[in-house]
C-alpha cells in the first residue's frame, strides 16, 4: 500500500510541473482549433504532434497527445451546433439535434450541455482506465470476427431508430450508405469494385469528406435555393453557458451514466471508436426515452447521452493499446507508435516495470478532461461571433473552409468531388424526406460488417453456426435477433389487424 | 426538387439492377458462394424491395403528390443562377486546382458568391483576400497541409 | 466554430502580413539551389502504421537536413495502390517523393496497376522486417515443424491470418507452405485490415497462426498471449534471440520480409536525387535515427540508389513467382 501511494505521489510529481502543464495548455489550444473545422479531425491533429513528441519526455508526450484529443472532440461540437457541420466524425451522431436546438434559440443549452457531458464523459472514461485496464483488455480481446459482426449488426439496427420519418426511406438511405461502403477495393478478394479503373476510386469513398458533403453542402445549396425561408439561427448571446445545465443534468443523470458505460466499453473494442460509440448511445437514448417524439427537433435529452459517451470512448480506447498494443481506435494507433519511441513498449509488464508512468498517463487523463471546462468554455464564448456573422458573409467561407477541409483528409481534389456529389445526393434527398443520418452510419459500419462477415465464413468453412459457437457471439447474435424480430413481428401483427397494408 | 415516391423507386430500382449485373463480373473467391459480389447483390436486394414498395406508395398518393413539384425558387432566376455558380465553383475548383493553385482560385471564387449572395463587392473583395490568406495561413503554415501552389510556384516563398 | 471571430479581429493583422507575403513573393529569384521550396513525402499507409511512423521520422530529420520544410502526406487506401501511384505520377521535380514498400512490386502482379518498381527513381532502401510465424499462446504446436506437419496432416483446417487477401503476411504463409511441398491453399487466409486485428482473432482464437512480422506481435508475446515459432529470414531477430529461424526449425530454405524504403517519380533531376541521398544518408546515420528505429523494433538496412533498384528488381522477380505458384498472380 504504501508503496503505491509513494508510485502515486512520483506520478504527479511527473506530471505537475510547469513544463508539463505549460505544453498541455498549448496542446488543448491546438485541439480546440483542429476539432472546429470540419475535416480535420483528431487522429489527424495527433499524427501532426509526432515529430513534435519525439524530443519531449514520455510524461508530456503523451499528455499533449490526450489532451490535442479531448479537447478535439468536444470543440466538434460546437460548428456542429452552431452551423450543423460536425468539426469530428464523432459528432455526427447528435449534429441535428445539436442544431436543431440553435435554431430555437437554445444554443447556450446544447454547447453547455456538450461541454459538460464532454467533461463527465472524459472523467468516467478516465476512471475505467484507471482502475480496470488490465482486466477490461482480456475481455475485449476475446472478440473475434463473429462478436464484431454481431456488433455491426447491432449498430446497423440504430439506422431505424435514429431516423426522423418514414422508416422505409429510413432504411433506404441505410442501403446507400452501405452500398457507397463497398466502392474501393474489397479486403477479402482484393478486387477493385465499381471503381471503373479510377486509382482515386481504388480508394474507396473517404468518410469525412462525405460527411462533410452531406451536412455542410446540403446546407449550403439549402441557403442558395431559399435564401429567404430558411430559418436564421436567432440572435442570441452565449453567456450564461452553465445556465440550467445542473436541472438538465439532474434530469438526465441515468443518461449521462448510460453514455459513460456506452461510451467506455465500446472504445475498449478494438475497432469501434468514439463516432460509433455515440451513434449506438444516441440511439439507445432514444429506444428508451419516454419522450421519444421530441427527439430530432431539439431535444437534449440524446445530446447527454451521446455527448458522454464519444469522450469516455476516448479513454477506453487506451485499454487494449496500453496492456497489448492492440490499438483502440485509429488515435491509440499512433499512441502506440509513440509509447514505443518512448520506450513504454505497451504490455502488462509496463505496468510492472514502470508503474509511475501508468499512473502518470491516468493522471494525465484526469487533468486534460478538468482542464476542458475552463478552456471548452472560452472556446463556445469566442464561438458566439459566428451567429452575429451575417448568413451571406458566412456561406461563401464555410464553403471555402469545407473545400480545404476535404481536400486535406488525403490531400487530392478527389476528396472535394466526394463532397460535392454527396452534397447533392443528400440536398435531393433531405428535400424528398429521406433522412441523411443513417447514410453517414451506413458508409462507417458498413466495412466493419462485410468485413468481419467475409472472414467469419472463411474461418467456419461457409457454416452459419459458426456465427454462434462462441459464447459471446452467441449472446450478441440472440440480442441481434431478438432487436430485428420483435419490431418486425409487431409490424405484421399490426398490419394483418388493421386488414389493409400499412405502408411502412 | 420534389419527387413523387414512385419516381424516386424506380430509379433505385434501375440503379440497384445495374449494380447486381456489374457485381457479376466480380471473380469469386475459391469457387465459394460469397465473394466480393456478395454485399453489393444483399444490398442491391434490398434496394429493389425498398424501390417497389415506394413505387406502390407512390402510386397510391398519386392524385395528392404529383410526379414532380418544383420548387419555389425553380421560377426565381436568381437563385437558379447562385446555385450554378456555386457548384460551378466547386468544379472550377476541383478541375484547376493544381495548375492555378488555392490562394489565386479562392479569391474570385469568394467574391463571386458573396457578391452574389447581395454582399458589396468592396466587403467581398476584403472577405475574399481575408479569408483565402487567413485558411493558407492556418492550413499550409499550421496544419502543413500542402494546399496546391499552382502559378504561385513559380514565384519560390 | 472561431473561424469568424478569428477573421474579424486578426483581418487587419492579416491584411498587412498578407502585403508583406505578397511582396515577398515576387521578389524572391525563381532558380535557386535545389531545395528552394517545401518538399512533400507520400506515405501510402495509414496514419498509425510502421511506415507511417517511419516516414513521419524520415520527414522531421530530413527537414533539418534541407533546410526546407517536409511535409509527410498519408495517401491511403486500395492496398497502397492510391499512394504508390501518387508517387510514381507525381512531377519529377523532386519536390514529391514518398516512402514506397514491398507492395510496390505485388500490385501490379495482382493485377490492379501497371506500375513496377521501374517508374521510381530509387534513393535509399532503409528498413526490412522478415515475416515471423506466431501461434496462440495456448496453441499446441511448440515448433515450427509442428505447423507444417499439421497443415499436411489436415488441409483445409488451421486458418492464417495477419493482412489482406494476397498481402505481404500471406504471401510468407502460402509460400512457406508450397516450400514444403503442401498446396498453399491447405491453409486457407482470412483477410485482415493489417497485423494488429489479425493478431486480435490470434489471441481470440479465431485463427491459429499468423505470419505478421515479429516485432508486430512483440507486446502480445510479451503479454503471454502469443508465441512465435520461426522467422522466415537468413539469421535471428537480435530482439528475440531465442526464436530460430525458419531453415533452422523445418529445414525449409524460404524467406520472406517486408521492405521500405525512399523514392521519387522516374526522371527525377540528377541534382535532386544526389541532394536528397547526401541527406538521406546523413540521417539514416544519425543517432535519432537509429534509436528512433530500434526503439520500435524496425530492421535497419541501407542500400542506396543502383543498390535499391536491384534490390527491387530482384524482390519483385522473386514475388511474382511466389505469387504465381500460390495462384493470386492475374
Amino acid at each position: 500500500m504504501e508503496a503505491l501511494l509513494q508510485t502515486i505521489g512520483l506520478a504527479f510529481t511527473l506530471v505537475f510541473q510547469p513544463y508539463v502543464l505549460g505544453v498541455m495548455l498549448m496542446a488543448a489550444i491546438f485541439g480546440l482549433f483542429v476539432g472546429s473545422i470540419p475535416g480535420l479531425t483528431a487522429t489527424m491533429a495527433t499524427a501532426l504532434l509526432i515529430p513534435f513528441t519525439f524530443f519531449m519526455e514520455p510524461v508530456p508526450a503523451i499528455a499533449v497527445i490526450v489532451t490535442t484529443v479531448a479537447m478535439a472532440i468536444f470543440a466538434g461540437d460546437i460548428p456542429g451546433a452552431l452551423l450543423r457541420i460536425p468539426g469530428t466524425p464523432a459528432s455526427a451522431a447528435y449534429c441535428d439535434e445539436a442544431h436543431a436546438l440553435t435554431l430555437k434559440g437554445k444554443a447556450e443549452l446544447a454547447l453547455g450541455t456538450s461541454l459538460v457531458c464532454a467533461v463527465i464523459g472524459g472523467v468516467m472514461g478516465s476512471l475505467v482506465l484507471a482502475l480496470t485496464a488490465p482486466m477490461l483488455a482480456e475481455f475485449a480481446i476475446k472478440f473475434s470476427s463473429y462478436e464484431y459482426f454481431w456488433l455491426a449488426c447491432l449498430g446497423l439496427s440504430c439506422a431505424v431508430t435514429i431516423s426522423t420519418g418514414s422508416n422505409l426511406k429510413g432504411f433506404v438511405s441505410l442501403l446507400i450508405g452501405l452500398f457507397i461502403s463497398t466502392i474501393g477495393i474489397d479486403i477479402t478478394a482484393g478486387h477493385p469494385r465499381f471503381t471503373f479503373g479510377s486509382v482515386e476510386m481504388m480508394g474507396g469513398v473517404s468518410f469525412i469528406p462525405a460527411m462533410i458533403g452531406m451536412f455542410a453542402i446540403s446546407e449550403v445549396i439549402r441557403y442558395i435555393a431559399s435564401p429567404n425561408s430558411i430559418t436564421a439561427p436567432p440572435q442570441q448571446g452565449i453567456k450564461h453557458v452553465f445556465r440550467g445545465i445542473g436541472a438538465t443534468l439532474s434530469q438526465y443523470k441515468l443518461n449521462v451514466a448510460r453514455g459513460g458505460f456506452i461510451g467506455a466499453i465500446i472504445g475498449i473494442l478494438p475497432g469501434a471508436g468514439a463516432d460509433i460509440a455515440a451513434w449506438i448511445a444516441y440511439a439507445v437514448s432514444k429506444k428508451f426515452s419516454r419522450q421519444k417524439e421530441k427527439f430530432g427537433t431539439g431535444h437534449v435529452e440524446g445530446l447527454v447521452d451521446a455527448g458522454t459517451a464519444n469522450n469516455a470512448g476516448l479513454s477506453g480506447a487506451w485499454v487494449p493499446a496500453l496492456v497489448f498494443g492492440i490499438p483502440g481506435d485509429s488515435i491509440t494507433a499512433i499512441v502506440i507508435g509513440v509509447l514505443y519511441m518512448k520506450g513504454m513498449n505497451p504490455g502488462p509488464t509496463v505496468f510492472l516495470n514502470q508503474p509511475e508512468l501508468i499512473y502518470a498517463v491516468f493522471i494525465v487523463f484526469f487533468v486534460a478532461n478538468l482542464a476542458l471546462l475552463p478552456l471548452g468554455f472560452l472556446a463556445i464564448r469566442l464561438s458566439r461571433l459566428v451567429l452575429k456573422v451575417p448568413r451571406n458573409i458566412l456561406m461563401p467561407v464555410i464553403l471555402m473552409f469545407c473545400i480545404v477541409g476535404s481536400f486535406a483528409i488525403n490531400n487530392t481534389v478527389f476528396g472535394i468531388s466526394i463532397m460535392l456529389v454527396m452534397g447533392l445526393l443528400a440536398y435531393l434527398m433531405e428535400e424528398n424526406g429521406f433522412p441523411v443520418a443513417p447514410t453517414i452510419l451506413g458508409i462507417v459500419l458498413g466495412p466493419m460488417l462485410e468485413d468481419n462477415f467475409m472472414s467469419s465464413m472463411i474461418k467456419s468453412d461457409g457454416e452459419i453456426s459458426g456465427f454462434f459457437s462462441r459464447p459471446i457471439a452467441a449472446v450478441l447474435g440472440i440480442l441481434v435477433v431478438v432487436v430485428w424480430v420483435i419490431p418486425l413481428l409487431r409490424f405484421l401483427y399490426s398490419a394483418t389487424r388493421s386488414g389493409k397494408p400499412t405502408a411502412p | 426538387m420534389r419527387f413523387n415516391d414512385a419516381v424516386f423507386g424506380c430509379v433505385l430500382i434501375v440503379f440497384a439492377a445495374a449494380v447486381i449485373a456489374h457485381a457479376r463480373t466480380f471473380p469469386s473467391l475459391h469457387g465459394q458462394a460469397y465473394g466480393p459480389d456478395l454485399f453489393p447483390t444483399l444490398i442491391s436486394t434490398g434496394l429493389i424491395a425498398c424501390g417497389v414498395a415506394l413505387v406502390v406508395r407512390g402510386l397510391i398518393s398519386r392524385q395528392t403528390v404529383p410526379m414532380l413539384t418544383a420548387h419555389s425558387w425553380s421560377g426565381n432566376r436568381s437563385a437558379q443562377l447562385n446555385l450554378l455558380f456555386t457548384v460551378g465553383s466547386v468544379l472550377a475548383f476541383i478541375l484547376l486546382a493544381d495548375t492555378i493553385g488555392f490562394i489565386v482560385l479562392a479569391i474570385p471564387i469568394i467574391i463571386l458568391l458573396a457578391y452574389r449572395f447581395g454582399v458589396s463587392l468592396l466587403k467581398a473583395i476584403v472577405l475574399s483576400i481575408v479569408t483565402a490568406l487567413l485558411i493558407h495561413f492556418l492550413f499550409v503554415r499550421v496544419l502543413l497541409v500542402p494546399l496546391p501552389r499552382g502559378l504561385l510556384q513559380y514565384f519560390g516563398g | 466554430m472561431t473561424l469568424s471571430s478569428r477573421w474579424f479581429s486578426s483581418s487587419v493583422k492579416m491584411l498587412t502580413a498578407g502585403c508583406v507575403l505578397a511582396a515577398g513573393l515576387f521578389v524572391t529569384p525563381a532558380f535557386a539551389a535545389y531545395p528552394e521550396r517545401p518538399l512533400t513525402l507520400i506515405v501510402p499507409w495509414g496514419a498509425g502504421g510502421g511506415t507511417d511512423a517511419t516516414g513521419r521520422m524520415i520527414g522531421s530529420l530530413l527537414e533539418k537536413e534541407l533546410g526546407q520544410p517536409v511535409n509527410v502526406v498519408n495517401r491511403t487506401g486500395g492496398s497502397g495502390v492510391v499512394g504508390h501511384s501518387a508517387i510514381a505520377t507525381a512531377k519529377p521535380d523532386g519536390y514529391t517523393i514518398g516512402v514506397i514498400t514491398v507492395e510496390s512490386g505485388m500490385m501490379h502482379w495482382a493485377g490492379l496497376t501497371e506500375l513496377t518498381g521501374k517508374d521510381y527513381t530509387p534513393i535509399a532502401l532503409y528498413n526490412y522486417d522478415a515475416a515471423g510465424l506466431q501461434v496462440s499462446a495456448d496453441s499446441p504446436w511448440n515448433s515450427a515443424q509442428d505447423v507444417i506437419d499439421s497443415i499436411k496432416a489436415s488441409p483445409g483446417t488451421h486458418k492464417g491470418s495477419g493482412t489482406g487477401q494476397g498481402g505481404i503476411w500471406h504471401l510468407a504463409l502460402a509460400g512457406m507452405i508450397n516450400s514444403a511441398d503442401i498446396s498453399p491453399d491447405a491453409s486457407p487466409w482470412v483477410p485482415s485490415k493489417g497485423a494488429a486485428p489479425g493478431l486480435q482473432e490470434l489471441a481470440a482464437g479465431g485463427v491459429d497462426l499468423v505470419t505478421c512480422s515479429i516485432v508486430e506481435a512483440a507486446a502480445l508475446i510479451d503479454a503471454g498471449k502469443v508465441k512465435s515459432l520461426a522467422v522466415m529470414d537468413s539469421q535471428r531477430n537480435a530482439a528475440f534471440p531465442d526464436v530460430p529461424t525458419l531453415k533452422e526449425a523445418t529445414g525449409l530454405d524460404w524467406q520472406m520480409a517486408a521492405w521500405r524504403g525512399l523514392a521519387g517519380p522516374k526522371d527525377m533531376p540528377a541534382e535532386a536525387t544526389a541532394t536528397l541521398s547526401a541527406a538521406f544518408e546523413k540521417v539514416w546515420n544519425s543517432g535519432e535515427f537509429q534509436e528512433f528505429m530500434k526503439g520500435r523494433g524496425f530492421g535497419l538496412v541501407w542500400k542506396p540508389g543502383d543498390e535499391f533498384a536491384e534490390w527491387m528488381e530482384a524482390s519483385d522477380a522473386s514475388l511474382g513467382e511466389v505469387m504465381k505458384a500460390v495462384g493470386l498472380a492475374k
